[in-house]
């Protein structure tokens, strides 16, 4: 009977690192993101002395197509920032002028929050970008997880030098993030809470994402609709179609 | 002018009413603006004449979108100046009215020696959209530019790139077609009049996105000239790269005239943006000029700038999400036209904004290298 269990605690052993690395990376993002997903958020700026908050529809296909419209405050109202591939424009309803980005833009914050452009639209894949490691286990939020390190690969255009992830087990949801720059030190930290069902999936709905050498600050992210997998045209992704969105 | 207004604000405010309870269709209406509270102070070269301006500004736009295809705009500016600057400028009132205006909606509720309130229909368009077509005829802005500062390919309404606080632009009275062929590629024709003899501007402009470049070419007749351009904005490397240059053909009484504006941008680390833009405008100035207080910047998309080179600097930093700095120069070699323009913009609240920005405007003259006049602006915006 105890030669049985421990076989059986051995073929679990070994069955949770068969489960390749990789595979889990990709079994997490394809969670989060579907082939493709309509949002609302609610985006938050915390700092110690003061707040703001914005709203925000986004749009995204794959790694290569993303639309965010700003639906609140008033004064940004109707901006819209498009992605296709490695361009980037920016609708200003005020000008009624369409601005091309420079690719430098991505790896900046944005909107002034402590996300960059690249964390809302990712440019860069978790998955085909980076070198995958399982590197033990932990539990967070009573929840068993993964704990992996991803290493940017060479050719990738990635400011991170070091990226480790915790990944839930059973849900193949990503709680937990550290952001490492060249020389190893930690740059941002972002945590995954309020795990519900949207539209057909478990996911977190509230991220927040808080820069290590600053005291008191974060931006938080939370999902207030969720839509995944409803088919979106390429075309819906164009310059033209983001003058019209509101 | 006194019934189209009318109709304007009979309009406005039935759809307002309409839009209380169109909780169905939030999205059908829709209405925003701003209030703005610019205060300009004018200095003279060294500082010993001062001139106070006043100026509240208020924008009201609204959007009416019963279908999918249909939209119908209307936007209204009105604006309150009080102070020296109205007593001490000579025919202050006729400085306001946008020239390329054929259809007069400007309206002057109170005129007198040290006051103007004033209301002008700054857009006022129908639009129909379907996949392939688009058409939208009345008041607007066509925007052919792809640059920054200067837009040689804007030959329909040029601006002055100086003035900060008219964001949106003036528009014009014009009709504008477009066919998109799919996806990356567009043929789009705008016809605009004027009340000046002579005065309409038509153009075809062929809009193509291409290996990550965005590119235009384009061709028509401003006033009695033929003309032609092109334009694109892409990237070399991780730099923005973009550019326009307009070319205007010589006339029966009119001389050929090249504009050509070239423009790159960086965004670095830690939120520093830079922007490095010329122009080249061949009639421009090229000399050191006696009295530059008599040179205006009235300018015209054949004139963008008084000067014949033209380059800028632009260094921006957010600082913190609410306080972000600016510095512009811009100088002209040959006339030594300096222009040091920086500005701090700082979020009070969510949507309540103050600005200080300054102007100082340095030449070669007479005497040598010297300024020419300083103007400091402190401006509050509430957007609704």
């Amino acid at each position: 009977m105890r030669v049985v269990a421990i076989i059986f605690s051995i073929l679990s052993f070994l069955r949770s690192f068969a489960q390749d690395a990789r595979e889990i990376v990709k079994k997490a993002d394809e969670k989060m993101r579907g082939s493709t997903m309509q949002a609302e958020m609610v985006i938050k700026i915390i700092r110690p002395a003061w707040n703001r908050e914005m709203q925000c529809k986004i749009w995204m296909k794959g790694n290569n197509l993303a639309m965010i419209l700003l639906t609140a405050p008033a004064k940004d109202k109707g901006i819209v920032f498009l992605k296709r591939k490695k361009e980037v424009w920016n609708w200003m309803p005020v000008l009624e002028r369409n601005i091309k980005l420079p690719p430098s833009m991505m790896g900046q914050s944005w909107m002034g929050t402590d996300f960059t452009n690249d964390d809302l639209i990712k440019e860069s894949s978790t998955v085909e970008d980076y070198d995958h490691t399982i590197m033990g286990d932990t539990v967070i939020q009573d929840r068993s997880c993964y704990i992996i390190r991803m290493i940017p690969k060479p050719s990738a255009a990635i400011i991170w030098s070091k990226v480790i992830l915790c990944i839930d087990k059973k849900d193949f949801l990503e709680l937990h993030s550290r952001f490492y720059d060249d020389d190893g030190q930690l740059i941002n930290t972002m945590n995954s809470y309020d795990i519900k069902l949207m539209h057909d999936r478990i996911i977190p709905t509230r991220f927040e994402m808080i820069p290590a050498d600053k005291k008191g600050q974060r931006t938080e992210m939370i999902y207030k609709s969720m839509l995944y997998n409803a088919p979106i045209d390429d075309d819906f992704f164009s310059t033209e179609k983001m003058k019209t969105l509101n | 002018m006194k019934k189209l207004l009318l109709w304007c604000f009979t309009l406005l405010s039935a759809l307002i009413t309409n839009a209380q309870d169109s909780t169905v269709m939030p999205h059908k209406l829709t209405f925003n603006g701003y209030i703005k509270d610019l205060q300009t102070l004018t200095f003279d070269k060294d500082f010993s004449d001062l001139i106070a301006g006043n100026l509240i500004h208020n924008r009201i736009n609204v959007k009416w979108k019963p279908s999918g295809k249909i939209t119908g705009v209307a936007e209204f500016r009105t604006r309150l100046f009080w102070g020296e600057e109205v007593k001490l400028t000579p025919h202050f009132t006729s400085l306001l009215k946008n020239e390329n205006e054929v259809i007069d909606m400007q309206k002057i509720w109170i005129e007198n020696t040290s006051l103007i309130l004033l209301t002008n229909v700054e857009r006022l368009y129908f639009d129909y959209s379907n996949d392939k077509l688009s058409l939208r005829i009345g008041r607007q802005r066509i925007n052919w530019g792809l640059t920054t500062t200067w837009n040689p390919n804007d030959i329909f309404n040029a601006y002055n790139f100086l003035d900060f606080d008219y964001e949106e632009r003036p528009g014009v009275d014009a009709g504008k077609i477009r066919y998109l062929f799919g996806n990356s590629s567009n043929i789009e024709f705008a016809y605009s009049l004027t009340d000046k003899k002579n005065g309409s501007v038509g153009a075809v402009k062929y809009a193509l996105n291409k290996w990550n470049y965005d590119m235009q070419l384009m061709a028509g007749w401003y006033h009695n000239q033929m003309t032609a351009g092109a334009g694109w904005a892409g990237s070399i490397k991780d730099v923005g790269f973009k550019g326009e240059a307009q070319y205007f053909f010589a006339g029966k009484d009119s001389l050929a005239h090249l504009n050509v504006a070239l423009e790159g941008d960086y965004m670095f680390k830690k939120g520093w943006y830079l922007n490095l833009g010329i122009l080249f405008n061949n009639r421009g100035l090229n000399k050191p000029v006696s009295n530059w207080s008599n040179l205006d910047f009235v300018l015209s998309p054949e004139n963008l700038m008084p000067t014949k080179w033209n380059l800028i600097v632009t260094g921006a930093r957010e600082i913190t999400p609410l306080l972000s700095v600016n510095v512009t120069v811009l100088y002209s070699p040959g006339t030594n036209l300096t222009i040091f323009y920086p500005s701090i913009q700082y979020n009070i609240a969510t949507n309540l904004d103050v600005n200080f920005v300054w102007q100082s405007f340095y030449a070669g003259q007479d005497h040598g290298f010297e300024a020419v006049n300083h103007r400091a602006f402190v401006r509050l915006k509430w957007n609704f």
